[in-house]
């Protein structure tokens, strides 16, 4: 289908974006996304992601800094002519025109096609994307989901070279996000095409992409494959953001090769006391997965159970360590008493330990597992 | 107790008496629309009734028993009447006058105003606030304003508009656009504000002019408030009594006389009221048949 997808790279070069009432949206943004790549943008509200897409989209300016899609830079060109098709967070589907014609709207203005050709697009898309039934309906007598399918539908008979998609499932009931999750990501593999995918839903980023796109307050904080982001955050903000339920952080001080917090004491090897500082004010990353609940032996720190959530596959249990809180995920079958007293443990290779200014002292190390699928958890 | 007597009153237990509980939704159905049925019979299905009863007759005011039936007399007095025949053309012409202008204009001020201009709210203010002047004051405003001395004659020329046989009906249609455009206008930005955002900016990806984005987006999306406008403007343009009334009392030589404004006369200065509610049904089925074009013409196939 495609014969323009050549050269849909993406480029942003030092982005800035500031708003009528200097609000900075995005600040100094720089990276590189590889033709056919499927890169998602994850951050809480307010960090800049849809920002950056509709950057890219032509329907914000860029006050500062350049982005290229090939080698040519967006500004000054209408967003028809960078070969950019979108799929908005509400569809935006026009609620007067027909599911056909929301669909071939696009190609009837921009191309030259002939208006059998641009029903047979439209009627092959229709067939690839299960709406051919639905084609003479209008929107609003689709379910959301048929709607989601047709917004994705209209942007795919374009052909584009990048297809950006903003929240494109966060209308959509637990069910069929996950369905079409997995329906967005054969679609994308199928075709090949550059896709940018915003979302606030870290299991969608971390299942889906290539590479993902971590921002807090307009700023890059990691640009990385999900099993790094998940293994290596580059800081505490992605370590905190990305996992749920959320890693465990707890501040500590070296005693020699002793981590010592408030209530309790850690022994790690040298290989981490050497990618310590000195005087590094310092606080001990932990995610929930993987501390082992019940432990024995040396280097274990004691706690007190206070809540035990039921998940279903796995039981959540929330730790009291002298007055700190520590989440641990177990097995559905441990349902310890509120009360009980226990021991935990956690292997040196999946602490992670961050100075004063949250940056990742261990993020380097490359001896991490794969990622945990952290299954709709939260 | 049965499940079903759980959801009765206690002293009567027993299964729900389902014709007890429709007769009690008809009594609460009926004491809703009794308001309605009341205020709609009184003054609006009880004159047109009364209205038709009247048309039927040669109707003696003063003395209603006395009024004599004389059948569809009326109606065939009322083709031939050459007085009838210029008030409908008057009107006609009164309508072509106002209309377009009315809705193209009022559609223009909403998407203008619409958009980021400074002072946006001024300028709602400044178009709105004729609409709160009554017919009266419309009226004697813009009668100084065509008169002889009045600032239309001076920078346009003309002199008196309102008594030229052919410039009095176009200043009743000015002073009409001016007061009338605002109520429109209003209404059309409130729907036009309704249009969300997205649409556009869909539109925009999709390579839409701006001129595409309104042909296909705006006004398909502002269509139904559309047509309630088109159809109360006509309404109005041909119900236009207290302009003229006021400005030119019909004339000069019956030329500003339209059909609400020959049926005054004929009830309340010819004193016939019979051939006048033969006048105000004729104008009456001119506007349903008017009233059905619109909206089978312009509401489209979702309606």
């Amino acid at each position: 289908m495609s014969e323009t997808n050549n050269a849909a790279s993406v480029t942003f070069d030092d982005v800035r974006k500031v708003y009528l009432d200097d609000f900075v949206a995005v600040d100094g943004f720089g990276a590189h996304i590889d033709d056919g790549e499927f890169i998602t943008v994850v951050g809480p509200s307010g960090s800049g992601k849809s920002t950056l897409l509709r950057m890219i989209a032509g329907l914000e300016e860029i006050t500062e800094g350049d982005i290229e899609i090939g080698d040519e830079s967006i500004k000054g060109v209408e967003p028809q002519d960078c070969g950019i098709a979108m799929v908005f967070q509400n569809y935006a589907l026009y609620p007067h025109m027909t599911v056909r014609k929301n669909m071939s709207y696009g190609l009837k203005l921009t191309t030259d096609l002939s208006a059998e050709e641009i029903q047979r697009r439209v009627r092959e898309t229709a067939e690839m994307m299960g709406i051919e039934d639905q084609l003479d309906d209008k929107p609003a007598n689709l379910s959301g989901g048929q709607q989601q399918r047709v917004a994705t539908g209209r942007a795919i008979v374009r052909d584009p070279k990048i297809f950006l998609m903003d929240e494109p499932l966060s209308n959509l009931d637990a069910k069929l996000k996950v369905h079409m999750r997995t329906e967005l990501q054969r679609l994308q593999e199928e075709l090949g095409t550059t896709t940018i995918y915003v979302t606030h839903d870290q299991h969608e980023a971390l299942t889906m992409s290539d590479r993902i796109i971590v921002l807090e307050e307009g700023e890059l904080q990691q640009f990385a494959p999900p099993s790094e982001v998940y293994n290596e955050p580059a800081n505490r903000f992605v370590a905190d953001f990305i996992g749920s339920p959320a890693m465990n952080f707890f501040d500590v001080e070296l005693n020699g090769t002793t981590l010592v917090g408030n209530g309790f004491e850690y022994d790690v090897p040298s290989s981490i006391v050497d990618a310590i500082p000195a005087d590094a004010g310092l606080e001990l990353g932990i995610r929930p997965e993987d501390i082992t609940y019940d432990a024995t032996g040396d280097n274990t720190i004691s706690a007190v159970v206070e809540v035990v959530e039921v998940a279903g596959s796995d039981n959540f249990i929330h730790l009291d360590i002298e007055g700190l809180e520590c989440r641990v995920r177990v097995a559905g079958g441990v349902k310890p008493s509120v009360g009980e007293q226990v021991n935990i443990a956690f292997d040196p290779d999946d602490v992670h330990l961050f100075d004063a200014s949250g940056e990742n002292l261990l993020a380097e190390r490359s001896d991490r597992a794969t990622p945990v699928e952290t299954e709709e958890a939260a | 107790m049965s499940q079903s007597t759980q959801q009765t009153d206690a002293d009567e237990p027993g299964p729900i008496d389902l014709s007890e509980s429709a007769t009690r939704e008809w009594i609460a159905g009926a004491t809703f629309s009794l308001p309605y049925i009341l205020i709609a019979g009184t003054f609006l299905f009880g004159p047109l009734l009364l209205a038709l009863y009247m048309s039927l007759h040669d109707w003696n005011a003063l003395n209603p028993a006395q009024s004599q039936f004389i059948g569809i007399e009326n109606y065939q007095i009322l083709l031939s009447d050459p007085d009838f025949w210029n008030a409908l053309w008057n009107t006609i012409y009164f309508v072509v006058l106002t209309v377009p202008p009315i809705i193209i204009g009022s559609l223009l001020l909403a998407l203008g105003v619409n958009r980021d201009v400074k002072g946006k709210w001024l300028l709602r203010t400044i178009f709105f606030s004729p609409y709160v002047l009554t017919v009266a004051v419309v009226g004697l405003l813009w009668t100084e304003i065509f008169s002889a001395s009045g600032l239309v004659p001076y920078y346009v020329g003309g002199g008196n508009w309102l008594t030229s046989y052919d410039l009095s009906m176009p200043a009743i249609a000015v002073a009409t656009i001016w007061w009338q455009l605002a109520f429109n206008f209003i209404i059309l930005l409130a729907a036009r504000q309704n249009v969300p955002d997205r649409l556009y900016e869909a539109a925009k990806l999709d390579g839409a002019s701006t001129w595409r984005m309104m042909r296909d987006v705006t006004i398909p999306q502002m269509r139904n408030p559309l047509v309630f406008v088109v159809i109360v403007t006509f309404v109005n343009s041909f119900q236009v009594f207290g302009q003229p009334f006021i400005m030119t009392d019909g004339g000069p030589s019956f030329s500003t006389t339209t059909i609400v404004l020959y049926l005054y006369d004929t009830a309340f200065t010819g004193r016939q009221f019979g051939y006048a509610a033969a006048v105000g049904y004729v104008l009456f089925m001119i506007l349903i048949a008017i009233s059905a074009t619109n909206y089978y013409f312009l509401a489209g196939d979702d309606q």
